[in-house]
Parts: C-alpha cells; structure tokens; sequence
C-alpha cells in the first residue's frame, strides 16, 4: 500500500479546495496567496465605503473578501473594525421581492451575524426588517467601539433582476458613517434597481489579473508550491516552474480556479512518474478545454432565467472568436462594439466563464470605429490550432504575450450566422425543475453528489433540485445517513447548482 | 515643481508675465506645497493623523480641480483674480463669485443638452459637468486611449490598466463618483461633523484608501487634460504618462 508523504496530503487536500467558501479557515493563509495589487483591494474592503467587488467565476472574489474579514475583528481583535462575511451562496431560495424578500433577507443576515459573533461577550438581536437591521448594527457599533464592514459574497448573479433590485436597496439603506456594505458581484450584473446609482454608491472595482502586472507570474508560481508541493523544478523538463506558473496564469487569464484546475490535471500525469514538458502541458490546457470551459455553459444555461438564450449564441460566438484568433495566432480580440453591443448578454457569460476577459474598453480598428478588446483563454486557442499541439516556440510566444489582436469588423460575415439572442419574458430558473440526478459528481459538476446519496434524496421523495433547495434542515436530516456532514454538502451542492 | 503638480497645472515657468500663467504657478506651488506638508505628516504618523488628512486631501482635491478648470476655462479663474485684485476685495465678506464646488466642479444633469431651446446660462459649464464632458472629456479621453493603444505605454502601470478599461461614455461618471465621494468623505473631517470619537470614522485603513483615491482622482483627471486639444499649458502627451505613472504607488 502506498503511504502519501506530508507534503503529498497536502497536496492532496489542497488539490480539492477549488473555492475559498469551502477552505478550512486554518489552511486559508496557506493556500490563498495575494500579490500587491490584490493586497491594495483588500484594504479597500476593510476600509470604510460601499464597494461592489466584480469579477467572473473563480477570479478570487470570495477569497478577498474571506482575506479582507481575517484582517479585521473577530478574527483579528485589535482591529478596530469589525467585519462580517456574509456568503449569499447558501441563503434560502429567495424568490420574493419587495418586503418579502426583505424579511427574508434581513432574518437570515442577522442570523449569520449571531453565528459569527457567537463566542463574543455582545449579542446580536434577530431583525426582521431593514430598520430593525440597520438599528441592531448600529448598536453594534457602539457595544463594541467599532465600526462594521458586511461583506456580502456572492450577492449578485446575472438574470435575477428583480431581486436585485431588492438587494441594492438594502445595502444602499445599510451604509452610513459607521456601517459599509461591500457585495461580490457578477460582470453581467447591470439592473441596480431604480434607488442605486452605481457610480454614486458605491466603488465598483473589477478584480483583473493580467499578466502585464507587476507581480503576476510571481503570484502564481506561490499558489502553484504552497498547494501542490510536489510540483518541483525535477518535474518539467523544457521551462522552469516559475515560467510554467506564469505561463498556465496566462493561460487561464489569470483565473485561480481555472489555474487550480490545470494544476491538479498536470498532477495526475505527474503523479503517474511522467515529467510535465510541452506534450503533457499541451494536453492538459486541451482537456482543460474540454473537461472545464465549454461544460461550464452548460452548468450555467439553467440557472440564467430570462437569459437562456443568451447562452448557445455564446457557444457560437467563442467558436467564432477562437477560431477567427487562431487563423492570426493571435491572444486577443478586438470587436466592433455594435456587434459587441448585439450580443452583449454573450459576452458578458463568456467573460463569467472565462473564456474572454476584457483588457481594453474602446480600441481604435484599422477599418474605422472601435470596440473592446478582450484577451482569450489560451486553452480553448490551442484546441482551435491546426494539430492541437503546443510547441516550444508556441509556449514562448504565448509567454511573451506580445503581437497584434484579430480585429471583428461590423461589415465583416464572421457572426452573420449567429442569431441574435432575445431574453425570455420568464426569470424562472430551469435549474430548480430538473431532476437531481444531474447534481451527480460530473464534468459540469465537480463538487457533485454520489449517486448512492441521490437514490437517498429520490427515496425521500425530494425529486427536482427546487426540492432539495426547500428543504429543511430537520427534514433532510431525517433521512437514513445523514447527519450534519452530508447536509453541509447537500447545502453546498445545491447551492452551487443554483447560484451562478 | 511636483510630478502631480506638473500634470495639474502643466507647463508653467516661474516668473511667467500672463495672468493665467501667474494663476497656475501659484496653484502649482500650493499643491506642491501641500503634497510635501502631507508626506511630512505622514511619516510622523502621529495621532494628529486623522484631523489633518481630511484637510489635506480636501485642499489637494479643491487646488487641483480650480487649476483644471483655469486650464480649461480660464474665463472663471481670471475674473476671479480680477475680484481678488480689487481694492474693495474683503476677505471677510462672502465672494459670491468665488469657486464652489457645486456648479463649478459638479452640477446638476443636464435634461436635454443640446435643444435649440436651451440658453446657454443654461449650460452648466461645471468641470465634471454634462457639457464638458461632451465637448472636452470625452474627445480628450479617446485621445488618450489611441496614444496608449499606439505607443504600448500602458506596461504594467495598474492605473493606467484600468483607464484603458473605461468605456468613453463613462470616464465622466466614474471620475464624478470618485470625485463626489472623496470630496463628502474628506469634507465630514474639515467641518468636524462627527459627535462621536473620529479614529471610529477616519481609522488607518479608510485614511489610507482615502488618500490613495484622491491622489489617484486628481492624476488621472490631470492626465486627461493634457490630451485635450482646448486646454492650456498642455504637457507633452510622453510627459504626461510619465508623471502619472511616477505618481502610482
């Protein structure tokens, strides 16, 4: 029987934590590194002010705010600030709007509070209302001679419009010379309701990592050793780690999930007594390709609401767009924006899901007018390039990342054949009617359940994800074999399933 | 002659003989005055921290947005001196025609900016106003995205990454959020609002991002105005991204 070394079980259990949410807090200074351009936002989150933090999925979001609220109190009780992560992610089902949603939002809020507070010599009443909420926390402030910082994460998703309306209300309601809200939200989000002015009310900071920053491929190289240490210098062969780092950074547009992802798939072959060169590497970014991009459309499509068909013109248009950049060997994309404009709602899911990520807001074309440029994921580039096979002259162009974008003209025929998408006049969620068998462990859902757990669930007569997402807590821990694990796990996958 | 006094004011000399040449030098040698204050303070980092910085940033936000506007639209600042000039000038008498913060730097949206109706008393000429930003940010702002865009100059200044991030239509709103909260924020320190201790308000934290935000907002609307082809005393554009680029922490 094989023994893992330390340093393997490390590895092993860090190689599974794919979202800051699920780290132990013991292990999260470990694995979670920050260069000085993230540290810089993360004393924004502490300082005072509302912030809406955007990023698409994986860019580390939740990760600055869980950085942001170790940096203050409780966690750290010299600080004169007091701060309270609050993940939405595992909030109830809040379909309501108005003062229902605002009850809801607000007992559940308050509830959290307590939880973080417990342990601590002051109290924190339950607040069924905004009034009640904003008054407990003042209070709050004065018991403890502190100010507040509520960071919300995961607060705000594209297609849930109306309640975000509720949401930004709230926090716009919430915010006063003591009290800051800070909120993790999607690119994508753009209804605040007709109360908040997002320029007004808040600072809206996009959390980009681009390897032009300084620090960017140093970054990296410090996730990839602290949480995979058997990844050493004696294992690639070709490049060093410290460019292999970088290069995978780039690769994934500097998204740590995506990183994480690469990472743990070069491990496997790596374990497996191959050393990682341009082969191996090569295919790892195909299967990233493969095995993470495009599943992640799928996972997303049922729980857009209204936006559903904004999804599959998103699969044309990245096929369009990744196609059209290996023709020029090209890492980015400039675009007209009118046709950037027509299919907007396209562009902003690629970008949640990495496919895309905008560098320049309005670039001049060589054909008259301007658009955005976006960089694009080098992994579904090298599926799109004549043989698939990464080289070494390939791996060190892409490193250097310099070279012309592909420019998309409006007259030009490349999006003729892609129709454009019109949003549903529904924003119910498809996810919530499907069976949970699609909750099983799969490319779509890595966190997924067994499917001895899923024949549990069914024999419980809960059928559809929506089921499982009402639930109770007492109801779903009368079933056989479950007990508090297992229903952190259901909360969690379904939560993920629902959430974006 | 400080890097952000230099993109502020721009390329004035001492001892120029113009009026609005005399007028920049001053407000060039105030705020770089006034950055030297500020960096003294700073390194003591004594308890005096959280009473003098609000007073600081407000100064700095408040000489750098009148320089603007006398580079922009000198009408305001040289009649403005001529006041000041005046024998009958009393410092103790409310200056009507003095510089204010709302409706020389802000004002309130235009409706319709540009009906055959409207009398132009009627066009708020503030600085971060509705019209300016039609008729100088935004050509200004593009100007400035196409030099960045031919030159590569961006390199890894996260400031000027995140410009070029800025869709034209909306330098003006993000430059008018960031400017109406700094300008409340560092404004509650100087009138002593607070009835409650001030470390709560104005904690090391918030004083640093507070500071970090004005100086941020006052470059960058500093370097766009160098790219306008209707203000005075423009750096050249290689100038102009070297010293906001030597402001970036």
């Amino acid at each position: 029987m094989n023994t893992l070394t330390p340093h393997q079980m490390r590895t092993d259990d860090f190689a599974l934590i794919l979202a800051a949410e699920e780290c132990q807090p013991d292990a999260f200074d470990e694995i979670h590194k920050f260069s000085d351009h993230d540290r810089r936002l993360i004393r924004k989150l502490v300082a005072h002010g509302p912030v809406l933090l955007q990023g698409g999925r994986g860019t580390g979001k939740s990760a600055f705010m869980i950085a942001a609220s170790r940096e203050m109190a409780p966690h750290n009780p010299d600080s004169s600030v007091l701060g309270l992560y609050i993940s939405l992610r595992y909030v109830p089902l809040l379909q309501a709007t108005g003062q229902d949603y605002e009850m809801q939002f607000c007992t559940w809020v308050s509830r959290q509070i307590q939880k973080t507070l417990a342990g601590q010599s002051y109290n924190f009443e339950d607040s069924k209302d905004i009034r009640l909420l904003k008054n407990n926390l003042t209070e709050l402030t004065k018991t403890t001679n502190k100010r507040v910082v509520l960071l919300f994460d995961d607060a705000a998703h594209i297609g849930r419009e109306t309640s975000l309306a509720s949401f930004f209300d709230i926090f716009r309601t919430l915010s006063s010379e003591t009290i800051s809200c800070k909120a993790a939200i999607y690119p994508g989000v753009t209804e605040f309701g007709t109360r908040f002015d997002v320029y007004n009310d808040a600072s809206v900071i996009d959390v980009v990592r681009s390897p032009e920053q300084a620090g960017f491929t140093q970054l990296f190289y410090n996730i990839m050793t602290s949480r995979y240490p058997v990844l050493t210098n004696e294992r690639v062969t070709g490049f060093t780690l410290h460019s292999l780092a970088g290069f995978l950074g780039r690769t994934v547009l500097g998204n740590v999930r995506g990183f994480v992802f690469a990472c743990n798939d070069l491990l496997e072959r790596a374990e497996s007594g191959d050393t990682i060169g341009y082969n191996l590497l090569g295919d790892t970014l195909i299967r990233l390709a493969a095995d993470y991009y495009w599943p992640l459309l799928d996972e997303v499509k049922p729980k857009l609401g209204r936006y559903v068909p904004a999804v599959d013109a998103a699969q044309q248009v990245a096929e369009v767009i990744f196609q059209a950049c290996a023709s020029n060997t090209s890492q980015s994309v400039l675009i007209h924006r009118q046709i950037v404009a027509r299919y907007s709602k396209s562009f902003e899911i690629l970008e949640y899901a990495g496919f895309i990520a905008r560098r320049e807001a309005s670039r001049a074309l060589k054909s008259g007018g301007r658009g955005p440029r976006f960089s694009i994921n080098l992994c579904n580039l090298l599926e799109r390039i004549s043989g698939s096979r990464l080289t070494s002259s390939l791996f060190d162009s892409w490193s250097e990342g310099s070279g012309a974008p592909t420019e998309i003209h409006e007259r030009g025929v490349l999006f003729d054949a892609i129709d454009i998408p019109h949003p549903n006049d529904s924003e119910d969620m498809e996810i919530l009617g499907m069976q949970i068998d699609i909750l099983e462990k799969s490319k779509s859902y890595p966190y997924g359940l067994t499917r001895n757990k899923i024949n549990s669930l069914k024999e419980a007569n809960i059928i559809t994800v929506g089921d499982l997402a009402n639930s109770s807590d007492e109801s779903l821990l009368a079933i056989d074999g479950v007990g508090d694990v297992f229903l952190d796990r259901f909360r969690s996958v379904v939560g993920q399933a629902i959430w974006m | 002659m400080s890097n952000l006094s230099e993109l502020i004011c721009g390329k004035v000399i001492a001892g120029s003989s113009g009026n609005l040449a005399q007028s920049l030098w001053h407000m060039s040698t105030t705020l770089s005055l006034l950055e030297s204050e500020f960096h003294n303070l700073k390194s003591r980092r004594s308890a005096i921290s959280p009473l003098a910085t609000p007073f600081f940033l407000r100064s700095i936000i408040e000489v750098s947005c009148t320089s603007l506007i006398a580079r922009l639209d000198p009408f305001r600042i040289l009649t403005l001196a001529k006041i000041q000039g005046q024998s009958t000038y009393d410092t103790t008498q409310k200056i009507s025609g003095a510089i204010q913060w709302k409706g020389d730097v802000v004002a309130d949206r235009a409706k319709e900016l540009w009906s055959i109706k409207i009398k132009s008393n009627d066009m708020t000429r503030a600085l971060l106003g509705d019209y300016q930003d039609e008729i100088f940010w935004k050509p200004a702002f593009e100007k400035l995205l196409d030099y960045l865009q031919m030159t590569g100059k961006v390199g890894k200044s996260s400031w000027l990454a995140e410009l070029v991030n800025i869709d034209i239509t909306s330098i003006i709103p993000f430059l008018r959020g960031l400017a109406s909260t700094a300008y409340s924020k560092t404004s509650k320190g100087v009138h002593h609002e607070f009835v409650l201790s001030i470390s709560s308000y104005y904690d090391d934290a918030t004083l640093d991002q507070l500071t970090y935000d004005v100086i941020k907002l006052v470059a960058t609307m500093g370097l766009v105005v160098n790219f306008a082809e209707n203000s005075h005393y423009n750096l050249t554009n290689s100038r102009a991204i070297t010293c906001y680029k030597a402001i970036e922490p």
